[in-house]
This record gives C-alpha cells, sequence and structure tokens, in this order.
C-alpha cells in the first residue's frame, strides 16, 4: 500500500472521521494555526499539526472514542508509524 | 480553547446578488398573497352563507395565511442554508452537486407563495370575468408543472451526481422493486385523473380533454416525481456510501430533510389534482390532511437547514 507524504496520511486517516470534508480540515489547520500552504508542510510542523488537528475535531464531536481514536491515530502517524494508522483494525 | 475559538472564524458569507434577488421575489411574492388575501372585499355570497361580516372573514383567514407564510418562510431558510454551504465548498465536486441540489429546492420553496399568488389572483379575476376561469385554471396547471418539473429535474440531478462521488451500491432486486411500485403509482393515479365524478363538467375541472390531459400534464408530473423521488433515494445512498462517521452523522438531518421535502411536495400535488375525487369525502380530513403535508414540507427545510448547519461547521473549524 501506498502510504503518500504525512500530509496525506493525516487527510486519510481523517476521512473515516469527516469523509470529503478531510482534506479541507486538514489543509485549513495548516494554513490556520501554521500560517503555511499545506504543501509546505515540513517534518518540524507535523507535531504541531497533530496538535492542532486533535483540538479541532473535539470542537466537532463530544464522542470520546472517536477523539481518542483519532488521537491515537495521529500520533501513530507523527511516531512514523502510518501502517498502523491507515489499517483496517480501525473501522468499526 | 479560548484561544482556538477566538481563532475559529465563522467565515460570513455575503449573499451573492441572484441569492439577493431571490429572496427579494419570494419577499414580494410573500406580500403579495397577503394583499390578495385581506384587501379584495370578500364575495357576498360567502359571507351570507357563513353569517359573516368582512371583518369577521379576515380575522378567519388571518390564522390561515400567518400558517402558509410561515411554512414558506421555512422553505426560504432551508433553502438558502444549504446553498450557502454549497457556496462554502463550491471548489469541491460535492459543492459542485450540492450547489444544483439547493437551487432545486429554492425553486420548490418559491412554488409555494407563486402557486398561492396565482390562485389567488385567479380567483379574484374569475370573480369579475367567470368565463376567463377555464383558460386561467390551465394556464395555472402549467405554470405549475413547470416549475415543479425544473425543481425535481434540478434535484435529481444534484443527487445523481452526488451519489457518483460515493459509488452507487444500489442492489438490482431494489431497483427492479422501485420500478414496479412506480409503474402501479402511476396506473392508479392516471385512473384517478381521468375517472372525474359526472357532476362535474365532461372534460373534469382541468378543462381538458382526458387524451390532452394524459400527456401534457399526468405523464410529466409522473415523470418528474420519479426524478424527485429517484433524487431522495440517491442523497440516502449518497450518505450510506461515503466515508466519514461526523460527515454521515451530519448528512443524516439533510438526507432526512430532503425525503419529507420531496415526498410532501408529491404528495400535497397528487391530493390537489384528484380533488374531485375526494369531494364527495368529508372536507375536514382532507384539510387536515393537506396542512399536515405543509407542516411535513416545513419540517423537511428545517432538517435541510440544520444538516447544512451541521456540514457548515466541519468546514469552519
Amino acid at each position: 500500500m501506498a502510504l503518500g507524504t504525512v500530509r496525506e496520511q493525516l487527510v486519510e486517516v481523517s476521512r473515516d472521521y469527516l469523509g470529503p470534508a478531510a482534506e479541507r480540515f486538514v489543509e485549513r489547520q495548516i494554513s490556520t494555526h501554521l500560517k503555511k500552504k499545506p504543501d509546505n508542510l515540513t517534518a518540524r510542523d507535523v507535531s504541531k499539526l497533530v496538535d492542532w488537528l486533535k483540538l479541532s475535531l473535539a470542537l466537532l464531536t463530544k464522542d470520546i472514542e472517536i477523539i481518542d481514536e483519532y488521537t491515537e491515530r495521529l500520533e501513530l502517524i507523527a511516531a512514523g508509524r502510518p501502517k498502523e494508522a491507515l489499517s483496517g483494525q480501525w473501522l468499526k | 480553547m479560548d484561544m482556538v475559538n477566538k481563532k475559529t472564524a465563522t467565515r460570513r458569507q455575503t449573499l451573492s446578488l441572484p441569492t439577493k434577488l431571490y429572496i427579494l421575489l419570494f419577499g414580494l411574492l410573500t406580500v403579495g398573497y397577503i394583499l390578495l388575501s385581506f384587501l379584495p372585499v370578500p364575495e357576498p355570497v360567502t359571507l351570507h352563507r357563513y353569517n359573516l361580516s368582512v371583518a369577521h372573514y379576515r380575522w378567519l383567514i388571518l390564522p390561515i395565511v400567518i400558517f402558509l407564510v410561515a411554512i414558506w418562510l421555512s422553505g426560504l431558510y432551508g433553502s438558502l442554508k444549504v446553498k450557502s454551504y454549497a457556496s462554502l465548498i463550491s471548489r469541491s465536486s460535492e459543492g459542485r452537486a450540492l450547489n444544483i441540489l439547493s437551487i432545486g429546492f429554492m425553486v420548490l420553496a418559491i412554488m409555494m407563495p407563486v402557486t398561492s399568488d396565482l390562485n389567488s389572483l385567479m380567483g379574484l379575476i374569475s370573480r369579475h370575468s367567470p368565463g376567463a376561469r377555464e383558460s386561467l385554471t390551465i394556464i395555472n396547471n402549467y405554470i405549475d408543472l413547470v416549475i415543479m418539473g425544473v425543481a425535481m429535474w434540478l434535484i435529481g440531478d444534484g443527487a445523481i451526481r452526488l451519489a457518483s462521488l460515493a459509488g452507487n451500491n444500489r442492489k438490482a432486486w431494489s431497483e427492479k422493486f422501485w420500478v414496479l411500485f412506480f409503474i402501479i403509482f402511476s396506473a392508479l393515479y392516471g385512473y384517478f385523473i381521468v375517472d372525474q365524478p359526472v357532476s362535474v363538467s365532461p372534460q373534469g375541472v382541468n378543462y381538458l380533454p382526458h387524451w390532452l390531459l394524459l400527456i401534457s400534464l399526468v405523464i410529466p408530473y409522473l415523470f418528474f416525481w420519479y426524478v424527485g423521488l429517484k433524487g431522495a433515494a440517491q442523497i440516502f445512498l449518497y450518505r450510506r456510501n461515503v466515508r466519514g462517521s461526523l460527515y454521515k452523522s451530519s448528512l443524516r438531518f439533510l438526507s432526512a430533510g430532503i425525503a419529507l421535502v420531496i415526498v410532501g411536495f408529491i404528495i400535497t400535488r397528487i391530493l390537489t389534482t384528484i380533488s374531485t375525487k375526494l369531494s364527495h369525502l368529508n372536507l375536514t380530513p382532507v384539510l387536515i390532511i393537506i396542512y399536515g403535508l405543509l407542516v411535513v414540507i416545513a419540517a423537511g427545510y428545517l432538517l435541510i437547514a440544520v444538516g447544512a448547519k451541521k456540514l457548515r461547521r466541519l468546514e469552519e473549524v
């Protein structure tokens, strides 16, 4: 499975929760909070971006399970373990 | 969290010129209906039959007018909310599909005041020129058909575009069942339309020969209703097949609202077109059903507004 860039991995994980809005969601966090264009995302930005993604998703739902699952998957990507984050084990 | 909330900008969109013109037109039609309801002097025959004064008559129709205007405003609100959401994501594939869908609902929403205004005008003109009733009824029927046709076509087109984005996993047996249902429904509807009571004119209250009625009104209506209902089914399919648990949860309100609006409009139209078939029934339950359907339509538009608002939230955080 081609895993793509970190940004693409984050978008792919976000799609399981936000569907078609996922890419716009991730890009909005990059441009609004990191003040960068999405294509200019670097490895150093990832952990900060992950924090903003978790925070922003928490504003969209009160479901703790979803928030915790999303958080866990994002942290796997930040830790350089995208295969686990993108595996089918998360789909209920 | 406060910093996030402060930074979370609710993007306020200014209304486009076409939308402003639409709202203006809607407002004019609504005011027009109110004026047509209260300004003309009621027919003396009506007042005498129910032993009413002009003032009493106007007080009686006031709650009905308020009720109808409230229904229309819910349609305006719901259709504008979904249009606003579609505009927010206009550059995306689903945004383009939702834009077409939302225009369909705006057309359907404005159909309500247009129909009421035309009916009121027709009544007013017919009082002074009874011979004009036949032509006006025919014109009115075709205007209704065109507006509903445009609305259902747009809704169906938008819905198909949306559903195709998530893949269409419709089962073959459900398609066949759907077609069979519509064939039966079409046959029954056609029968009820042409089977008019003997006391009515030979051409029925539509003032058209049966063959012309069937070809120019019944068949087009059935086609547009099929397109509209299929559109509602496509939205449901889109919701079922699309990814994203939070997205699907927000979409639930939109899809439920869409189904209620489409079904509500269709059933209301069916009841009004077979009204002579129902004339032997007590008027009260028929009116209750029709007003109940208007409430269903309003509820549908409000659900559409709630769904659009929830979806919009996903684009703002």
